[in-house]
């Protein structure tokens, strides 16, 4: 009950409207929302609307609302003293008070809005019997009988009621759009709208537009924005179809008389935003006639200072178009159609840059680019609009060439960079990708002259000195266009156009301007781009000539300035990789440049990686291993000498932090440049297309023999920084480095510099095991590089290892560390992977070792109780692969049967993975199934003997624990027989999952 | 028109969609080939997050749908060796919106995809770890970690 009076409440609600304080506001808030919620929350509507005070009103109004969500379920009931036809009468007079008290509708907008809102709720809960709201709002407004609304009834109404009548039906269909789509009733409830309230609103809305169009536009305007989203979601949810052609084409009479009002052009817009399917035929052929008429050449001759409207206008016309792109396109091919497409044309290079001064070129590109993907795409089509007549499609091609090479006029221009680009670079590197793709796209129309047009205007601009501006659009535009050319689809004319660019002063202009620093700096990093992408040229014999001037420039750029030493050395670094076999005679070149990148230590490291990189790719396409090894030494040589200076200095204690920080990231990339040369030189994958037999015979005998002991260089270069120096071997980073670089020949099919012999990685696990004691915590960090370092060896040379060294290696790695190794999940993944490879690829290195059975297979066992995922998922790994053995031999099947068959094994793994799946989060118990499944496969006639022992002892440790036993064990491990091990295993596990979690399965109730 | 499977329209969609709103700095369209765009191909990229460690570059990704799709999430995928903590070592992604039984759902776009990636690179997930080294040092060595990562943005800018 409440105990406030009138006095009271209505204090209360004042108060509401003058407090400042958020704790105020808030605590007055939840007492109104209490009273509101009250069992007088009925009366206490009642008599706030009956107050003279607006905040008293609108409160009123909104408690309804309150009210009206609050009983929804009994309002509805006949035999309720308060039902919602009694609300809706009250509702109804309330509004006409209202609307009575303030004709004008000034100041009680809020109030009134508030009103027709919960006529709204109403109707939209109670449409079955009240059919039309709106003829009953005219009726109490005018107090006047109700009656079917008409243009004779709406001549006698106020504008100010016709108003309210726009406003309620907007409410309504904006409050039915929002509503929750799965409302069992709303097919119902569109088919009455549809019925009565949109026929009304049509009448309404004529009327208003013939009689007021001026003053109630706006609501107008608004009510049919609504009417356009409702109508969408109408025909998505329901088998109505409205045809809207009198509002639309109202719409479009509002559109001419306001002269293309903001506005008006927004809700034309939405239309094709929302739902273009509202437009037939005749509608189009009106908007099309105003757009492309005197109505629309009007507007922009009115508004065409106004970048604003232009661009509204421009993007209705885009939307308008888009409906039906390639019939437009198709158009092309008619004389009728020119206008049109000069009108686009005008439209698209509207003056001034975009982003900054206009938007229409920017929306234009997307616009242009869509429909140069009809051209592209749709080629059948138009030859059957063209009835397959080959001189109009010639016409057709002819047309649409010269309209694309005259829209990439445009744009050409459009993509030029401001010189105030910096505030906002985003967009426009965003506007320009877009001309990118458009360029690209274009290309299969216009072909060749695009191209050339760019090497023209580059070529012309050298000769007339026009700016570099020029020069840099028509790079980065021939970069699009290139952007899928090879050397094998390469035309002889573009190759040709390419020489002219070569031959040209492109270069020299260029690198001059390089010295004059940021503000050339986009023609300087589009031309090294534009260098990087033509590697088609270069892989040409056309193009071969012209590389080494083109890595000097490239040379020029990376040590002249820092600005582009970055982007340079990437180019330089693809076009060496992808060009590697050209670029032999200018390995000298690189001579004096490598002594810098290696001696000096200011040098970016990713820089010097890459050089190193480049040299070494082209050294690898050299034939000769006696040539290649001569190279190789000269520059392992150098970086280690440069190293073993470098790791000196850096040993010294008095060497300041800051100083030895430097000299750390400068050591730590001097190795990686050892790996860098591992990589360049890595054989490519088609070696056999390569070399031929004998060649290959020779490079193998080379390599075994290695008579300049590169392998020894690398080999004792890894040593000084990750064995020998005493602080370097601490770091992380060279320990990860020095195995990558032990690690970067594994793979080779064949001998080479990187390609190790077995006992060179297992020497370096077992120095760096021997060293433990002088830094555990560095030796603890390392320990998934050297196990990841093992996989590797195992993964690649497992063919060739012995079981004397596998076993010393693991015993020294693995069991040895054991504590070490099971204190983090890292490195027990790590380990697990390791040994899971020897099981996988040779299994017969490991099963037979005693420790294998003494000390792996506990670990193993013992790593299934995990917690985290990845090392359950690596422990299930090793013990499916185990009890799969795929590459075992028959002694190896017969050792491991054996070991499952003779000892617990088989009943431990069983139930240690049965006791743990019980266990587990729902997420990993798909790996214990695995496990579980592989032994049901393979030792079927053991799992029941095996399950029963197993659930007698996890029903005992259960009860222990005050746990209920495994409920029906017996059925659940005759289930598992009856499946075998099979697709359906796997959810009768899950099940005795669930119902031992009592959890239920909801994806298949 | 020939009749378009439900997949490449949803495809056409998209493009069509990507082309009125994307996000700045990301780029995504089809694979052009001989016969023109191959819609169940794009090349796509990703811009690190200004104020990151991801910053300065932008990653190419590749996506490649089925003609399952929408029912059936995309393949997202880095280059080969990409360092995060979330992507496999062949570069594929792993994050939940592109697991058919994890978050994938038919309404998803190609601009969720790719901005929910680039939020992946700044946010990793531990909890679905995908490759060893980033994941590593990630947990437990973010100074590594962190180096790595601006190494690799240099390396894409």
């Amino acid at each position: 009950m409440v105990s406030m009076s009138v006095d009271q409440i209505v204090s209360l609600v004042e108060s509401l409207y003058t407090a400042h304080s958020p704790d105020a506001v808030a605590e007055l808030q939840n007492r109104l929302q209490i009273l509101q919620k009250s069992e007088q929350g009925w009366e206490i509507a009642e008599m706030l609307l009956a107050q003279p005070s607006l905040n008293c009103q609108f409160i009123g109004a909104l408690t309804y609302t309150v009210n009206l969500n609050l009983h929804s379920a009994t309002l509805a009931s006949s035999s309720s003293t308060i039902t919602y036809a009694t609300i809706m009468t009250k509702l109804l007079s309330h509004l006409r008070d209202v609307v009575r008290e303030d004709p004008n509708l000034k100041s009680r907008m809020l109030i009134i809005t508030k009103l027709l809102a919960n006529l709204a709720l109403i109707f939209t809960r109670t449409f079955q019997d009240w059919k039309d709201p709106l003829n009953s709002v005219v009726s109490y407004l005018t107090n006047q009988p109700e009656t079917t609304l008409n243009s004779e009834i709406l001549q006698t109404l106020h504008h100010k009621l016709i108003e309210i009548l726009l406003l309620f039906s907007q409410i309504t269909v904006e409050d039915i759009t929002k509503k929750d789509a799965s409302d069992v009733n709303r097919v119902e409830l569109h088919r009455c709208i549809h019925e009565g309230f949109f026929a009304t609103t049509q009448t309404i809305m004529a009327f208003a537009v013939e009689r007021y169009e001026e003053a109630l536009a706006s609501t107008w305007l608004d009510c049919m924005s609504s009417w356009i989203q409702y109508i969408s979601v109408a025909q998505l949810e329901s088998t109505e179809r409205y045809d809207a052609s009198v509002m639309l084409s109202n719409l479009f009479k509002l559109l001419v008389d306001s002269k293309g009002e903001a506005r008006v052009i927004t809700v034309v817009t939405d239309i094709f935003d929302t739902n273009p399917g509202m437009m037939k035929q005749e509608l189009n052929k009106t908007l099309e006639s105003l757009l492309f008429g005197s109505w629309g050449i009007e507007y922009l001759n009115t508004h065409g200072h106004d970048h604003e409207a232009v661009n509204m206008f421009s993007r209705l016309v885009i939307r308008f178009l888009e409906g039906n792109l390639v019939s437009l396109s198709a158009s092309l091919y008619d004389d009728q159609s020119n206008e049109k497409f000069e009108f686009l044309i005008s439209l698209s290079s509207f003056p001034g840059t975009p982003i900054i001064d206009e938007m229409n070129s920017v929306d234009f590109v997307d616009f242009w680019s869509q429909m140069a993907e009809c051209f592209v795409s749709d080629g059948e089509y138009f030859s059957l609009l063209l009835k397959n007549d080959e001189s109009s499609m010639a016409r057709l091609t002819d047309k649409s060439i010269a309209l694309f090479s005259r829209v990439a006029q445009i744009y050409w221009q459009k993509v030029h960079i401001p010189d105030d680009v910096a505030d906002f670079k985003e967009e426009f590197d965003s506007f320009r990708r877009d001309v990118a793709d458009f360029f690209e796209t274009i290309y299969s129309i216009v072909e060749f002259p695009l191209f050339d047009n760019l090497v023209k205007s580059i070529i012309e601009g050298l000769t007339t000195s026009s700016s570099l501006s020029d020069l840099e659009a028509s790079l980065f535009l021939m970069n699009a266009v290139s952007a899928n050319f090879s050397e094998h689809t390469i035309s002889d004319d573009v190759l040709k156009s390419l020489v002219m660019v070569m031959d040209s002063d492109l270069l020299k202009v260029v690198q001059q301007s390089i010295s004059f620093g940021q503000s050339l700096q986009y023609p300087i990093l589009t031309t090294v781009q534009f260098l990087a992408s033509i590697d088609y040229f270069y892989r040409h014999s056309v193009g071969v000539p012209y590389l080494s001037t083109i890595l000097n420039f490239l040379f020029g750029c990376m040590l002249n300035s820092n600005q582009y030493s970055l982007v340079a050395s990437k180019a330089i670094s693809k076009i060496c990789n992808e060009c590697r076999q050209y670029l032999v005679d200018f390995i000298p070149y690189f001579d004096d440049l490598l002594t810098e990148m290696i001696s000096n230590y200011n040098v970016e490291p990713l820089i010097r990686q890459r050089i190193i990189n480049s040299h070494a790719s082209i050294v690898q396409s050299i034939k000769d291993p006696e040539i290649q090894s001569h190279h190789l030494k000269k520059i392992l040589t150098l970086i280690r000498q440069r190293s073993l200076e470098a790791i000196r200095e850096f040993d010294n204690p008095q060497l300041p932090r800051e100083e030895r920080e430097k000299q750390l990231a400068y050591l730590i990339s001097l190795l990686s440049s050892v790996k860098e040369i591992g990589r360049g030189m890595k054989l490519p994958d088609d070696v056999d297309q390569i070399y031929n037999a004998s060649e290959i015979g020779v490079i193998k005998e080379f390599w075994e023999r290695d008579p300049m002991g590169i392998h020894q260089i690398v080999i004792d270069t890894v040593g000084a920084f990750a064995l020998e120096s005493r602080m370097l071997s601490k770091s992380l980073r060279i320990t990860e480095e020095a195995c990558n670089i032990l690690q970067s020949g594994m793979s080779e099919s064949i001998g080479g510099p990187f390609v190790f012999e077995n006992n060179v990685p297992l020497n370096f696990i077992q120095a760096r095991c021997s060293n433990k004691e002088a830094d555990p915590k560095s030796f603890l960090d390392t320990l998934p590089l050297l196990f990841s370092l093992l996989s590797a060896l195992f993964n690649s040379a497992f063919r060739t290892l012995d079981q004397k060294p596998v076993e010393e290696i693991l015993q020294l790695l693995l069991i040895d560390n054991m504590v070490i190794v099971k204190s983090d999940p890292d490195i027990l993944q790590s380990a697990l992977s390791a040994v899971t490879t020897l099981v996988e690829k040779r299994p017969s290195l490991l099963v037979h070792l005693p420790l294998f059975f003494d000390s792996i297979l506990p670990f193993a066992l013992d790593q299934l109780k995990s917690k985290e995922r990845y090392v359950l998922k690596a422990t299930e790994k090793f013990w499916v692969r185990l009890i799969a053995l795929r590459r075992g031999g028959q002694q190896d099947t017969i050792s491991v049967q054996r070991m499952f068959l003779e000892t617990p094994l088989g009943e431990v793994l069983l139930l240690t993975a049965l006791e743990n799946m019980l266990e587990s989060p729902r997420s990993n118990v798909d790996l214990y199934i695995e496990v579980i499944k592989v032994i049901v496969v393979k030792y079927q006639r053991m799992v029941k003997q095996w399950m029963t022992a197993s659930f007698v002892k996890i029903d005992q440790l259960r009860q222990e624990r005050g746990k209920q036993p495994v409920p029906s064990s017996a059925v659940f491990i005759s289930k598992v027989l009856v499946t075998r091990g099979m697709g359906g295993c796997n959810r009768v596990i899950n099940d005795l999952w669930l119902q031992v979690n009592g959890l239920v399965d909801y994806n298949t109730r | 028109m020939p009749e378009q499977s439900l997949c490449l329209q949803r495809l056409q969609q998209e493009r069509k969609q990507w082309r009125k709103d994307h996000p700045f700095g990301f780029f995504a369209k089809p694979k052009k080939d001989a016969d023109g765009y191959d819609l169940y191909k794009w090349v796509c990229g990703i811009p690190g997050k200004q104020g990151t460690i991801w910053e300065g570059a932008t990653y190419p990704i590749t996506v490649t749908f089925t003609q399952d799709y929408p029912a059936k999430a995309p393949k997202v995928k880095f280059t080969e060796d990409f360092y995060h903590p979330n992507v496999y070592p062949s570069g594929t992604v792993c994050l939940s919106i592109l697991n058919d039984e994890q978050d994938w759902k038919p309404s998803i776009s190609l601009k969720e995809i790719l901005l929910g990636v680039q939020e992946l690179l700044t946010t990793p997930n531990p909890l679905s770890p995908a490759q060893e080294p980033a994941y590593r040092a990630y947990m437990k060595n973010r100074e590594e970690y962190d180096m790595k990562v601006k190494e690799q943005a240099k390396h894409f800018s």
